[in-house]
This record gives structure tokens, sequence and C-alpha cells, in this order.
């Protein structure tokens, strides 16, 4: 079925077809609030509550953007609000990171880890644009409808984040090297 | 080529036709090229890789015609329980003595025979 009319339908309260759009987007989704938060569980409840969000408030799409665009910025506000939340609550209490990632192979371990680690480096801001077009591969028309910002300030804000992940990236190599 | 047109190029993903020409001649923008490649390789990585657990599942809530039979069976179930319970008494109205044959009745054991007998004697 088209995506259009699982919309329709599913604003019609049919949770078969919100289930379907829920189907196509659970991984993306994931990846998203996953690049925001860096704690893989905790990024499974949080994509959880993007897709309550999302059937409670689906009367609310209008259908003026794309329907991932809305479900990605449900999903960047909702990983950015409990970042924010467990940074106020107990920063001590829960770790970014819970445990590496499972890697592909010993060469490409280091590679996932150390970008991790350097993505929780990043302000929100950065992290969020970065995430989106680097990781999930968004142009950036559909970065300014996400993150509804101007899209030269897209080009800016993605520049400048690159530069800054780019330099702890060296950073990070150099230390290594000097091991 | 300049090396600021060559950092712009290579951080918005851009191929210029002088910037591989620039690149074997300058050692700054090649490791800037170089790390680059491997971000974007771990970007790759990331894309492939981040997935949620396979038991991961959305639940979705009801909707509220759904809660609201539920709860109406749920009403309806101990409110039957009590309709049935009233209709139906546990205890039939008539005597069941005086339904039963007499020859039905249980012949009176030794036991309650010897008890009258007791009875009768000390009289």
């Amino acid at each position: 079925m088209q995506e259009p009319e699982l919309i329709r339908r599913s604003k019609g309260g049919s949770r078969e077809a919100f289930g379907q759009l829920v189907d196509r987007y659970q991984v993306p989704v994931y990846r998203v609030v996953r690049g925001i938060l860096g704690n893989p569980s905790e990024s499974e409840d949080v994509a959880q509550e993007v897709f309550l969000k999302a059937y409670a408030n689906l009367a609310k799409f209008r259908g003026e953007s794309g329907f991932f665009t809305w479900l990605y910025r449900i999903a960047v506000n909702e990983a950015l609000r409990t970042r924010k939340r467990r940074t106020f609550a107990n920063a001590d209490a829960l770790p970014e990171v819970e445990a590496p990632p499972p890697a592909p192979s010993e060469e490409d371990a280091p590679t996932l880890a150390t970008l991790e680690k350097l993505l929780r480096k990043l302000s929100d801001e950065f992290r969020s644009i970065v995430v989106l077009r680097d990781i999930e591969g968004l142009s950036y028309t559909e970065i300014a409808e996400t993150l509804e910002i101007p899209i030269g300030t897209v080009e800016s804000r993605l520049f400048r984040a690159r530069q800054e992940l780019r330099a702890l990236w060296r950073q990070s190599k150099e230390a290594k090297n000097a091991l | 080529m300049h090396c600021d047109d060559a950092a712009r190029a290579l951080y918005a993903g851009e191929t210029l036709a002088d910037l591989e020409v620039h690149l074997s001649a300058c050692d700054e923008c090649r490791h800037l090229s170089e790390d680059l490649a491997q971000m974007n390789r771990a970007f790759a990585l990331a894309r492939t890789d981040w997935a949620p657990s396979p038991r991961f599942r959305v639940i979705l809530p009801l909707a509220p015609w759904r809660r609201l039979a539920i709860a109406a069976s749920l009403l309806v179930i101990p409110l039957a329980g009590w309709a049935a319970a009233s209709v139906w008494p546990s205890r039939p109205a008539y005597d069941v003595a005086a339904v039963l044959e007499p020859g039905a009745i249980a012949e009176p054991s030794d036991r309650e025979l010897l008890g009258a007998l007791f009875l009768e004697e000390t009289r």
C-alpha cells in the first residue's frame, strides 16, 4: 500500500495501517535517536515514545512536509528532550553507552566506536545535523524541514559540525598513534 | 586552487576538477580528505549496524472504541453473573425429601438403630 493511503487510513483510526508505517520507519527512527542519545536500549524506549507521539498527533500532520521529515522531527525533539532530562536529572546514573556495539569486523570496530564517542562530544545542534545528513542521508531541504531552519543555516551548520567532528577525529587518531 | 576552496569542497562532498591536483600537492588537504573518507566509512557502518534489537516491537495503544468495548465487557461479565445467580437460586425452593421416592431414602445405619434403642431403654 502507498504511503499517502497508509497515512489516510491511520488518520481514520486504522492501527494496522499505522503499524505498516511503523514497520517502514522504525529502523531509521531508531538510528536517529541512537545517533543523538548514544545508548542502544534507551534509544529503543525513545523510539517507542516517538511512534506513540506520532500516533497521538497524527491528526496534526497536514502533509505540508513529508511524513518521514515530520516523524524525524519528533524523533530529534524526543531524543534531545531525553538527553536534556538525563543531564539535568542525574548525569552520573545512566551511562551514555552501555557497551560497545557488536562490531561487523575487527578492522571496522574502532572506527564505529570512535564515531560514537566523538558524536557525543558534539553539541546537540551539530550532532543532530550530522546524524540526519551523514547517517540518514537526508537532503538539505529535508533537513531544513525536519529541523525547521532555513537551508542556508543547514549548509553552514553542517559545514561547522563536520569541521568540528573532523578536528575531534584527528585528535583521536593522533592520540591513538602516540600510544 | 586555494586550501580554503579545497576544504570547502571536501566538507561539502563536492568533486571539483582541480581538487585532485591540489590534493596531490598539499599534505594538509590530503589528510583532510583521508579523514573525511574514514568518517564516511564510519557513517556507512552506523547505517548498517545501528538497528533495534530483534525483540523490539512498537506497541500502539488501543483505539478508544476498543478500550470502551473492553471496559464494557469487563462490566458485563460480573453483571451477567449476578443476573444468572438471581434467576437460578442455588437452593431448591421445594422439599427434596418430599419428592424423593420412599425407597430412595437410605436405610438407617446400625449406629443409628443402636442409638434409638438406647434412648428407648433409658426412657
